[in-house]
């Protein structure tokens, strides 16, 4: 008897598996499919991002939809989104999934460059229109897929309008570099070491560092000997967080610090400590570019705060391109879509966007700088909110 | 209940191995890509019991073989080895290292030797990590890309398939038999004069072959290998799992547990929304305490694997509780 | 140069501080105990947001947050301990270390699942730093200082209860021989469960001090339990002051190994200090033949 329930569970349970989803009759609603770090690794960075998703479909829906010409009416967006786990070969399971049995018409990238190396392979097999946000590896776009734009530039142009603004002032003369040894900062820190070499800075030592390490002391003793003037931290929030406590503890005071990421979870462990620090922002609160009116009522639905998440903007301006894809085309057909994604200029939340023959986008971060506890962008002058403190006030 | 026989059981095995041969041609590349995933887990569940079960050494470090296989098939590949060979030579190298290996873990037991082998994966991952030159360090390695997913799918169940066959071969032969003894009574054994450190060294060779051919097929497919993935906590872990679910120490053990835990997991993911990594939690520690011999077992269904066979020939979890000594 | 390399040591014999602290609690459950405890790390990890906690709401100094939060944490640990580990404390050998891998980990998911969904922040850390000494051109952080010292007088106080009072004489009588301990009428399971709750309380208040100096993350629990099981091993098993000195050579050694060849080895340091003792002496520095 329980060997025959155990059976029709079974049979049960992989039918269930193996029928789709929520199979897309004709065209009722625009579909869209995404996973999401729910876990692994990469949860602290975009774990509750399904809800941002879902908060963007439904701010649209109340307005009817998206607009489609083929269809002489407005279409209701919804998303399927799975967990991913910050693994590839699940996301590539899923990505499957999402074109296979969910029968997508637009796929949406997951976090990072790895994962989205390997959704993409997906899209580009199906040939199904794939919106990468934060997938800033070369590697990704030296595959010839015809199939894929994404958000941002390259993670090697990363930081360019900080080396600028150090070149236009003139006044640091040296910089050091701490890495973490993850693919982002890694890739963040190439560019940025060449930037530095152009515009005539000395670099004093680069030291790639893995991401769990807790302490730096070591590290910190020596960059004390070397003393530059800016030691530039490539790295994720912990890392950083760890870093700058244990400098202070040390008392290592170079003229400037620079930690990429150094949003809202990096201010609260560090209090006064993260006076002045400079990092990259997408987008800080003030900023006069691009309409952030969205931004604000897209993580307010959400309950999610930007600087818990910084790569929030990133979806919403993914949403944006989205949108105006769809109006663009007119239709769900795949080709058509396609075409009208990669031929498209919009103004964004943050800023102008447009891709490039191999996919990826023009979006870059601006140097920001934390002064009082709030964040000012210092460059260009047309986007800035604050003027440039330079050199910090050393701690004794 | 007279269906219940060994030859029907082959019968039903052979129909399993039709059906999903002939899988590719009505299924989505999702499914493929899921059946492609279980059996690689399948694999590595049987290789490790070879070791966790016949010998009654919990190597908790088995997909270190399965990280070595992936590392090396993918440099392998990146310098235009073919196929073939590129995975013959990385079971090689992994079944020197765990030779090599061997001669100093062995010589403890128990928790030490789990905790020991456990460690070896972070060290892996860290060498992983570093000799950038070597492994592209913590962005990982790419392949040659291609969508290799109905070829590698059939050769995972070749492996699969070939792993079922090896552990039941090993469990009824004299090999096994000094395993097992090995199991129960190190000491015993020796002094009955059975070779007890080539017999573990070999094992943990022989259980080191199939995980590394899993994690070539592995990285063959999924075109890119990186650190985590390789010698993750999940890879490590799961495989361990899916044994003692099914009922370490038995040839059919880590096979339904692999099926089972494959099907549970994309269940919970799928339709459970939140918490389905708290419901897979709950569900190990409610093995842990009421079916540590796994579902195999259990009072209901430990007689239909006796009478198919597929029994043990030294109980591993005795039912009464022994007075400590 | 000198200075700098001393800087170093001194940075290593600070930092072996905490990991000492750390891994106290566990040479406790796992020395008496002999189960191979997974979720040990989870259990510092909640003492740390715990701490946090209480430092946000209350503002208390945080070394009094780390003695407040011990109750608590050894009921939290008592109750673990009933509920998930005496069941299967009576059974042999290869079925406990099955049965307590399967159950500790499935644990230490769960814990990390739930407290990843319903802790609001992805990181968290608390903003408190004393000021840094300055000795003889060395830097010494006043903190880590701070918890040394207290990582000292608890190791001294602990092994004193061990050796004076009845129920630390019952410890070690459970920990040299069970069998002999029972018959002589210690009611085991008791004990067993206090001593728990002892070890798992040591690990948050390791913890509250954790967080004062290192961010935390829901899911740094297995790589922490990892490292101090290797320190626990070092120092020899059932040796508490074994731990302690453990995890300042640990401390040592990660830190040179970063200093001479790079950051990028230091997290190799403590699986080759674990595989080369269990390989030379597997009893640690400090345990007894077992």
């Amino acid at each position: 008897m329980r060997k025959t329930f155990f059976t029709f569970f079974m049979c049960l349970s992989a039918a269930l598996l193996l029928v789709p989803g929520s199979a897309n009759s004709a065209t009722e609603y625009i579909h869209i499919g995404a996973t999401v770090s729910q876990t692994g690794r990469f949860s602290t960075e975009i774990g509750p991002f399904k809800r941002l998703m879902n908060a963007w479909a439904d701010l649209v829906n109340t307005q009817g939809g998206i607009m489609l010409k083929e269809h002489n009416r407005r279409l209701p967006v919804k998303f399927t989104v799975y967990d991913d786990k910050s693994d590839e070969a699940t996301v590539k399971k899923f990505y499957e999934r999402l074109v296979t049995v969910d029968k997508v018409h637009l796929l949406l990238g997951p976090y990072s460059s790895p994962l989205t190396f390997a959704a993409s392979t997906a899209a580009e097999n199906h040939k199904v229109p794939f919106i990468g946000t934060t997938a800033n590896s070369p590697k990704i776009y030296e595959r010839g897929f015809k199939w894929i734009v994404t958000v941002i530039d390259l993670g090697s142009r990363y930081t360019y309008r900080y080396w600028d603004m150090l070149k236009d002032e003139g006044k640091a003369k040296s910089a050091s570099f701490v890495v973490e040894d993850t693919i982002h900062p890694l890739g963040v820190f190439d560019g940025s070491r060449k930037f530095a070499e152009e515009i005539g800075l000395e670099v004093l030592s680069s030291d790639i560092i893995p991401a769990r390490t807790r302490d730096f002391t070591p590290v910190i003793a020596k960059l004390k000997k070397k003393d530059p003037d800016i030691i530039f931290v490539s790295s994720n929030i912990p890392f950083a967080v760890n870093f700058i406590k244990q400098a202070r503890e040390m008392k290592c005071n170079p003229r400037e610090y620079h930690c990429i990421h150094h949003s809202g979870v990096f201010l609260k462990p560090l209090g006064k400590s993260a006076e002045s620090i400079i990092g990259q922002s997408y987008w800080v609160e003030g900023m006069r570019v691009g309409d952030v009116s969205l931004i604000h009522d897209v993580l307010r639905k959400a309950e999610i705060s930007e600087p818990m998440y910084p790569w929030s903007p990133v979806w919403v301006a993914a949403f944006q391109i989205i949108q105006a894809g769809i109006q663009k085309a007119g239709t769900l057909n795949n080709t058509v879509l396609m075409d009208a994604l990669k031929n498209l200029t919009i103004e964004t939340v943050l800023g102008r966007v447009y891709f490039h023959e191999t996919g990826y986008g023009s979006i870059n971060t601006y140097p920001s700088q934390i002064q009082n506890g709030s964040y000012r962008v210092l460059y260009p002058p047309e986007a800035a909110t604050g003027k440039h403190i330079y050199p910090r006030a050393a701690w004794d | 209940m007279s269906w219940i026989q060994r030859k029907n059981l082959f019968l039903i095995a052979i129909l399993c191995l039709c059906v999903l041969a002939a899988l590719p041609l009505p299924a989505s590349s999702y499914v493929l890509m899921w059946v492609f995933l279980m059996a690689v887990y399948l694999t590595l569940a049987l290789s490790y019991d070879i070791v966790g079960g016949f010998l009654g050494y919990m190597n908790l470090g088995h997909s270190t073989s399965f990280g070595l296989g992936a590392y090396s098939t993918a440099i392998l590949l990146n310098h235009d080895f073919g196929l073939a060979l590129a995975l013959f030579l990385a079971i090689v190298f992994t079944a020197a290292f765990a030779a090599i290996v061997s001669y100093p873990f062995f010589r403890l037991r128990g928790a030490y030797f789990a905790l020991a082998t456990f460690g070896l994966i972070s060290l892996m991952e860290v060498f992983a990590t570093n000799l950038q030159h070597v492994t592209g360090g913590s962005g990982g390695i790419s392949t040659p890309p291609g969508d290799h997913m109905v070829p590698a799918y059939y050769l995972s169940l070749v492996a699969a398939s070939g792993t079922v066959i090896l552990s039941h071969l090993l469990g009824r032969s004299r090999f096994g038999l000094a395993l097992l003894s090995i199991r129960e009574d190190e000491e015993v054994a020796r002094s009955f004069g059975v070779p007890t450190f080539s017999c573990k060294s070999l094992s943990l060779v022989i259980s080191s072959v199939p995980a590394g051919l899993a994690g070539g097929i592995y990285v063959w497919n999924v075109t890119y290998i990186s650190p985590p993935a390789a010698f993750g906590l999940e890879i490590a872990l799961s495989p361990v799992v899916m044994a003692m679910l099914g009922g370490t120490g038995i040839t059919l053990g880590p096979l339904v547990g692999a099926v089972f835990i494959t099907l549970i997991q994309e269940l919970l993911w799928i339709k459970v929304a939140y918490f389905h990594v708290t419901i897979y939690g709950v569900l190990l520690v409610l093995l842990g305490l009421f079916m540590p011999g796994g579902i195999l077992r259990t009072r209901w269904l430990w007689p239909v694997v006796q009478r198919l066979g597929f029994g043990e020939k030294i109980d591993y979890f005795k039912k009464q509780e022994i007075l400590q000594r | 140069m000198a200075s700098q390399f001393l800087q170093v040591v001194v940075g290593g014999i600070l930092l072996g501080g905490i990991y000492g602290f750390a891994a106290f609690g566990l040479s406790i459950t796992f020395g008496v105990l002999n189960i191979l405890n997974l979720a040990h790390g989870d259990f510092l990890m909640l003492g740390s947001l715990v701490g946090y906690s209480i430092f946000l709401s209350f503002g208390i100094n945080p070394f009094i947050i780390a003695i407040i939060i011990i109750p608590l944490f050894v009921v939290i640990g008592v109750g673990f301990y009933l509920l998930l580990l005496k069941p299967i404390s009576g059974k042999p050998p290869n079925q406990l270390l099955v049965a307590s891998v399967l159950i500790t980990l499935g644990a230490s998911i769960v814990i990390e699942d739930l407290t990843s969904f319903f802790w609001a922040h992805p990181i968290t850390g608390i903003d408190y730093s004393l000021p840094s000494l300055e000795l003889y051109g060395l830097v010494i952080s006043e903190t880590r200082l701070f918890i040394l010292l207290v990582l000292l007088i608890l190791a001294v106080s602990i092994q004193l209860y061990l050796q004076k009072t009845y129920m630390g004489k019952s410890i070690r009588a459970i920990t040299q021989c069970r069998g002999g301990a029972k018959l002589i009428g210690i009611p085991i399971s008791r004990i067993s469960a206090l001593t728990f709750g002892l070890g798992v309380a040591i690990a948050a208040s390791a913890g509250v001090f954790y967080i004062t100096l290192f961010t935390v993350t829901p899911v740094i629990g297995i790589p922490l339990t990892v490292k101090y099981m290797c320190i626990v091993v070092l120092g020899g098993l059932g040796s508490l002051t074994g731990s302690v000195i453990g995890g300042i050579v640990l401390g040592i050694a990660e830190s040179l190994t970063a200093y001479w060849f790079g950051a990028a080895w230091s997290p190799a340091v403590s699986f080759i200090v674990l595989i080369s003792i269990l390989i030379i002496k597997p009893e640690g520095l400090l345990g007894r033949q077992r």
